[in-house]
């Protein structure tokens, strides 16, 4: 019976995760696990070992290294790390945007409309000044 | 203490990492870098220990483009141009190559080592990486590989 071990490291980007490449020795996969995620452009990385038995024909497949950055944890292989909250959501902005627009044209049309009601009042009175003056 | 922080240990890891990030730099956001890129990173440590196999667009057996120093020394041939079958048992660069197919079919980096018997009945510790080099459409053109050793001390 022969098994053949590797180590297959993942990256993930917005689309999912993407094989980065593949070891054959345990601690250098983890070392370069460890060293791909100091780098910006990732945040998140895994490790897969891969067990494949030929009497069987079958492929073992354990997750034995799975981190964020800044975050250490323990997942199943199968975990997809689930959507970190937008603080600052495109569409949530375009809101606020569109929200003070909206604003500013109802304080136009209120100082319009005030001021037509003014001038209105202002005429009329005028105008009474004038019968009861004359 | 986890070990995994450390660099990893001995020359043939740390040129093994060093070439992979050198890759990866070359890289930058594509499937896998050229091999113009790649070769305008600072390999100067590297380049003794350091092959670049030529993959024939229409199929066929790869050839060697270039051979480092050190890699031809041990062979003592000059297999530029030369087929990956061209090269001799009982070597460090055949031990290194043995992951070749992989590497093609896979389109990703593969780090291997291991332990071999050369032609001088010496007992050899090696470590290796082959990496997919690609051109400028995205198709991959060359494989980019590195590989040192050391003999083991019988008395150890």
């Amino acid at each position: 019976m022969t098994r053949t071990v590797s180590y297959e490291i993942y990256t993930q980007r917005s689309e999912g995760w993407f094989i980065d490449s593949v070891h054959d020795d345990k601690n250098h996969a983890l070392f370069e696990a460890r060293k791909l995620l100091e780098s910006p452009r990732q945040t998140a990385i895994k490790v897969v070992e891969e067990k494949y038995d030929d009497e069987t024909d079958k492929t073992i497949s354990t997750t034995i290294f799975n981190e964020e950055r800044g975050v250490v944890r323990d997942r199943p292989k199968n975990y997809r790390p689930e959507q970190k909250p937008d603080l600052f959501p495109r569409d949530a902005v375009e809101r606020t945007k569109k929200d003070d627009t909206d604003f500013v044209g109802y304080l136009v049309k209120m100082v319009l409309v005030i001021g037509g009601i003014c001038l209105a009042l202002i005429g009329a009175g005028m105008l009474y000044m004038n019968f009861v003056g004359g | 203490m986890d070990t995994t922080e450390e660099q990893p240990g001995g020359i043939e890891r740390r040129m093994v990492h060093r070439l992979l990030t050198l890759w990866r730099d070359a890289r930058g956001e594509g499937p896998m870098p050229t091999l113009a890129a790649v070769l305008a990173q600072d390999l100067a440590d590297i380049l003794p220990d350091m092959y670049v196999i030529a993959l024939p667009p229409g199929g066929g057996e790869p050839t060697f483009e270039r051979l480092g120093p050190a890699i031809a020394e041990e062979i003592a041939a000059d297999l530029v141009g030369e087929p990956l079958s061209a090269v001799p048992e009982g070597c460090l660069l055949k031990q290194a190559l043995e992951c070749v197919g992989e590497v093609v079919d896979r389109k990703v980096p593969m780090t291997r080592g291991g332990e071999f018997t050369n032609t001088r009945g010496q007992t050899i510790l090696f470590r290796g990486i082959i990496a997919p080099l690609g051109d400028d459409a995205g198709s991959m053109r060359y494989l980019l590989g590195a590989a040192n050793c050391k003999v083991v001390d019988a008395a150890a």
